[in-house]
């Protein structure tokens, strides 16, 4: 009859379980989370503790007294150290979307799919006994109840027959609630609140079971705990549970247990799953550092008051001591605590193996099968079909099958097996992940080589040492090996490799396996390089706070894609109204409207690639979207990245050398043109006191004789007469030498205007000989002006060119003979030009001079001839005007005495000319 | 690394040395305190003030 009470009790707390996730998963659908809060978190961690805490810890500890609190101290410490160390963990993974321990790994070392696979299996090497091990406590626990009040039926783990069909359907059921609620559907944060809720719900109901059953023992068989300690002084087998015996290799045993615990409460896949995985908000972490540790504390309160008081009240050997917890009530005929305690023994394992299985499953599709799959090409994975349901009915089979195995390995071991042992067993194998994750994320030059030879080596070293021996031990092969080592070897005895002796097996086979693991991870990791992906991903990692994710996540990328095929990877796997959501959502951050406009630039690649992580992850994702995109250089042949990565790095060698030059040449350029301009600035400079010389000089005689004549009012009329000649003269020369700055300037800025006709030029050299007259007679020089016969026509402005000519014969008048003045002007045609030639009969311009006086703000001084008048603006302006006109003036540099300055207009034909003849003469 | 994550590492540091050889030899007696043995007591406490200080250093207020 009780019979069926207990089984109507498991079925509807197992029951009571559905309800909660459902209803925490309706409260997340609808966006009002219930488990997104610190305390749930925390609770969600001590999934830590499964039926090896509840029962087996009881157990270890009657047999072997206090080492059963280093598993618990180590956390604890490990705690402290969470705010360096998980906190980055969890920022990477929920900055990259990581789904799991394997993804973990495989992304931070390029994301190959060999890493993947190595780390889920040995995830799933730790976790198939553990789960058999679940099993095996809810079969001995549920047989054990079944039949009370008789406790002796049970003396050594037993479970066997229909009991042993029991864990048979508490394995389909557990799994059942790990497909419901772990595999609900995918999605990109992969969160499972349901899941949360119900572990977090069995983590109080194991503690208030455990919780009772302690105040029972203490308080209820015994008068608290100085009764059951004091009952315990009394038997020296009893009370020796209470201290160390053994030497220093006990305290190793004890430390080396602290560093296996402290590595597994952050890198079990089921720790991850709670801690990393789901976790909805960085910041509860924080409280959980403490409320973590204080839930171990609590749960271990009564561990060694029950485990005393259980050796006091059995004899020696009659009852399995990882039973005790639920026998002390029995035996005092606590039907109803027994349930209690059973209801609270089933809950611990069975969040172990509802979490554990999730936690694999994810891995199996995620890191093996889609990526398996996406490399058998003929099966064109990633261009059809529906991804999502194939990943989830993946992590359905897989969920199945770790179930299953471990309901075959329970059975084969059949209670062989003392729990706790096979939990650290357990515990060593995931120890080996511990290299990889923790250089992964505080060591740059770790890789992908290193991560694998040292998982692979450390797990046969594990495998040799742990795990055969345990499979030795428990009679499913001869245990010769183990005592005597291979073929009589003794120094390969698997318990003490190399002759070590004197440690636990734990203790030598964690030490032989991670000293191996890290050594070679190290080693490995400097001797050879890393991909650029694996680069960039180190940085990612390693980085984390320093926001390196932005800045590196889309720099690798480059080739085209296309939106809609991107769209319809995203489609394919998160379903169409998710992707629609999604890429809006991506729109949005970019300001753009409509996410159809959106480019399929590298930027969308890593968004549309992260979002993919987070639901398939890392591996798949990738191998997914380089189907999308043509020519994606994250190819997994690492060679030809390799080789991709030497030819950009040569090619922008390349680039840069060309720069380099072409800096080179622009600095030479710019060196000359500083130095033109230098030059210039002081030309200028000298043009400028030059100007305010010679505008000084009329100035001041003006000046002066003004000043006389108002002085001096009784002047003589024709002194007078005189003086006013004078001042009236220097206004001219003053006005003179203003418009040639003015025309200059305006020549420079060329808004000078031009009143371009076609006109004989013979008149408009007659008349500038005219204006130059009354000078040239003042001055006695002899002027002669040959005009030939022909009247030649030019295009030309009138004034300008007369300009020329006064300038051209003023300088003439200068630089001529002071004895016998002569100026020759003569008008002819050469070929198609016509040339006006302005001869003087002075001492000629010296030949190194003939040039630079063409020049801007050039005047030649010479010895001489002394400093010549004028702004010395007047050739260069002339110059200027003949070559707008079309023509162009230079100087003879041979032949006769004195200077030739001679220009040349293009002829314009007779015919047309004459049409304009009327017009001249003016 | 932050002020509260060095608090936080000494913790740990103060953790890993009372709680290990050589220490532990001192309280691995067969004496009782207030009736609980030694080491028990030793541990439990050292445990409890362990997660005070983590407490401590995790929610006081800037």
């Amino acid at each position: 009859m009780f019979g069926w009470v207990i089984v109507i009790s498991a079925l509807a707390y197992i029951g009571l379980l559905f309800l909660i996730a459902r209803f925490a998963d309706r409260r997340a659908d609808r966006g009002r989370s219930i488990i997104s809060n610190p305390y749930v978190y925390s609770l969600s961690l001590a999934v830590y503790c499964t039926a090896w805490t509840f029962y087996g810890s009881v157990g270890r500890a009657a047999s072997s007294g206090i080492d059963f609190l280093p598993v618990y101290l180590g956390p604890t410490l490990m705690a402290g150290l969470w705010w360096v160390v998980f906190r980055k963990i969890i920022r990477i993974s929920q900055q990259n979307s990581i789904t799991s321990i394997a993804d973990f790994i495989s992304s931070r070392y390029g994301k190959g799919i060999a890493l993947g696979m190595i780390v889920t299996g040995i995830a799933a090497v730790g976790i198939v006994p553990y789960v058999a091990l679940q099993l095996d406590a809810v079969a001995t626990s549920f047989s054990l109840l079944w039949h009370y009040p008789d406790l002796t039926s049970t003396a050594s783990g037993f479970a066997t027959g229909a009991f042993g069909g029991t864990a048979f359907w508490v394995a389909l059921l557990l799994a059942t609630f790990a497909i419901l609620f772990g595999t609900r559907h995918l999605d990109v944060t992969e969160h499972h609140e349901g899941l949360v809720a119900a572990i977090a719900f069995e983590s109080v109901v194991k503690l208030f079971a455990f919780l009772a059953v302690g105040v029972f023992v203490t308080w209820g068989l015994f008068a608290g705990p100085g009764d059951i300690f004091t009952q315990a002084a009394a038997d020296p087998d009893i009370s020796g549970l209470l201290q160390f015996h053994g030497g220093v290799e006990e305290f190793w045993n004890w430390g080396w247990l602290m560093v296996l615990s402290a590595l597994a409460i952050m890198f079990l896949p089921r720790q991850f799953q709670m801690a990393v995985v789901e976790s909805t908000d960085e910041s509860h972490l924080n409280k959980a550092i403490w409320l973590f540790p204080l839930y171990l504390l609590i749960i271990n309160l009564f561990v060694l008051p029950i485990a005393v008081a259980g050796r006091l009240t059995f004899a020696a050997g009659s009852v399995d001591a990882d039973n005790l917890v639920l026998l002390l009530p029995m035996s005092d005929g606590r039907r109803t605590l027994a349930l209690v305690v059973f209801i609270g023994g089933l809950s611990a394992a069975a969040s172990m193996v509802i979490v554990a299985t999730v936690a694999l499953s994810t891995m199996v599709s995620n890191d093996v099968v889609i990526p398996l799959l996406l490399r058998v090409r003929s099966l064109r994975l990633a261009e059809r079909g529906d991804v999502s349901s194939l990943v989830l009915g993946t992590r359905r089979v897989a969920i199945i099958s770790v179930v299953l195995l471990g309901y075959a390995y329970f059975r084969l071991t059949e209670g062989a097996l003392p729990l706790v042992s096979v939990g650290l067993i357990s515990f060593a194998a995931i120890a080996q992940l511990a290299p990889a994750m923790i250089g992964g994320i505080f060591w740059k030059p770790g890789n992908r080589n290193g991560a694998i030879a040292g998982m692979i080596a450390g797990f046969s070293v594990w495998a040799y040492s742990l795990a055969i021996p345990s499979l030795a031990e428990s009679g499913l092969m001869s245990d010769e090996f183990v005592a005597n080592g291979p073929f009589g070897i003794r120094i390969l005895r698997p318990f003490a490799l190399l002759g070590l002796e004197g440690f636990d097996p734990i203790t030598n086979g964690l030490f032989w396996s991670l000293l191996v693991n890290a050594g070679l991870f190290m080693v490995i990791s400097i001797l050879t390089n890393q991909t650029p992906l694996e680069e960039r991903q180190a940085s990612i990692f390693v980085d984390v706070f320093k926001g390196a994710s932005e800045r590196t996540q889309a720099s690798l990328w480059r080739g085209t894609a296309s939106f809609v095929e991107l769209r319809s990877i995203l489609e394919r796997v998160v379903g169409s109204d998710r992707a629609d959501a999604l890429l809006m959502r991506y729109a949005e951050s970019r300001g753009i409207d409509e996410s159809a406009d959106l480019e399929a630039d590298s930027d969308l690649v890593a968004f549309v690639e992260q979002r993919l992580a987070g639901a398939v992850g890392s591996v798949s994702a990738q191998a997914l979207v380089s189907s999308a995109v043509e020519a994606a250089v994250l190819s997994r042949d690492e060679v030809l990245d390799v080789l991709d990565e030497t030819t950009r790095v040569l090619a922008y060698s390349r680039q840069l050398e060309e720069k380099q030059q072409e800096l080179e040449n622009a600095t030479n350029e710019l060196r000359d043109a500083n130095e033109q301009l230098r030059e210039l600035d002081r030309l200028k400079d000298d043009f400028m006191s030059a100007v305010t010389h010679e505008l000084r000089t009329p100035l001041t005689s003006i000046r002066a004789f003004t000043e006389i004549l108002n002085d001096n009012p009784d002047i003589d009329q024709e002194q007078r007469g005189q003086f006013l000649d004078i001042i009236m003269k220097e206004s001219e020369r003053l006005t003179r030498h203003i418009n040639q700055v003015l025309d200059f300037a305006k020549i420079e800025s060329g808004t000078l205007e031009w009143r371009m006709d076609v006109q004989p030029v013979g008149p408009a050299v007659e008349e500038s000989l005219n204006r130059m007259s009354e000078l040239l007679r003042r001055r006695g020089i002899e002027t002669a002006f040959d005009h030939g016969d022909e009247v030649l026509t030019a295009e030309f402005d009138r004034d300008r060119l007369i300009q020329v000519v006064i300038n051209l014969i003023s300088n003439a008048v200068k630089f001529c003979d002071p004895d016998h003045p002569r100026i020759w002007v003569t008008l002819a045609r050469s070929g198609d030009e016509v040339l006006v030639t302005v001869r003087d009969n002075g001492s000629g311009v010296p030949p190194q001079h003939q040039e630079l006086i063409f020049q801007k703000f050039q005047q030649v001084a010479d010895g001489d001839t002394g400093k010549p008048g004028g702004t010395g603006l007047g050739l260069p302006i002339s110059r200027e005007i003949l070559t707008h006109m079309g023509g162009r003036l230079w100087i003879e540099t041979a032949g006769d005495p004195g200077a030739v300055f001679r220009f040349a207009l293009p002829l314009v034909a007779t015919s047309s000319s004459s049409t304009h003849e009327g017009g001249d003469g003016r | 690394m932050d002020r509260r994550g060095q608090r936080l590492a000494a913790i740990f540091a103060f953790g890993a040395l009372t709680l290990n050889y050589p220490l532990l030899t001192l309280v691995s007696t067969d004496r009782t305190f207030l009736g609980i043995p030694v080491l028990y007591t030793y541990l439990f406490v050292l445990w409890a003030l362990i997660i005070g200080l983590m407490a401590w250093v995790i929610e006081r207020r800037r």
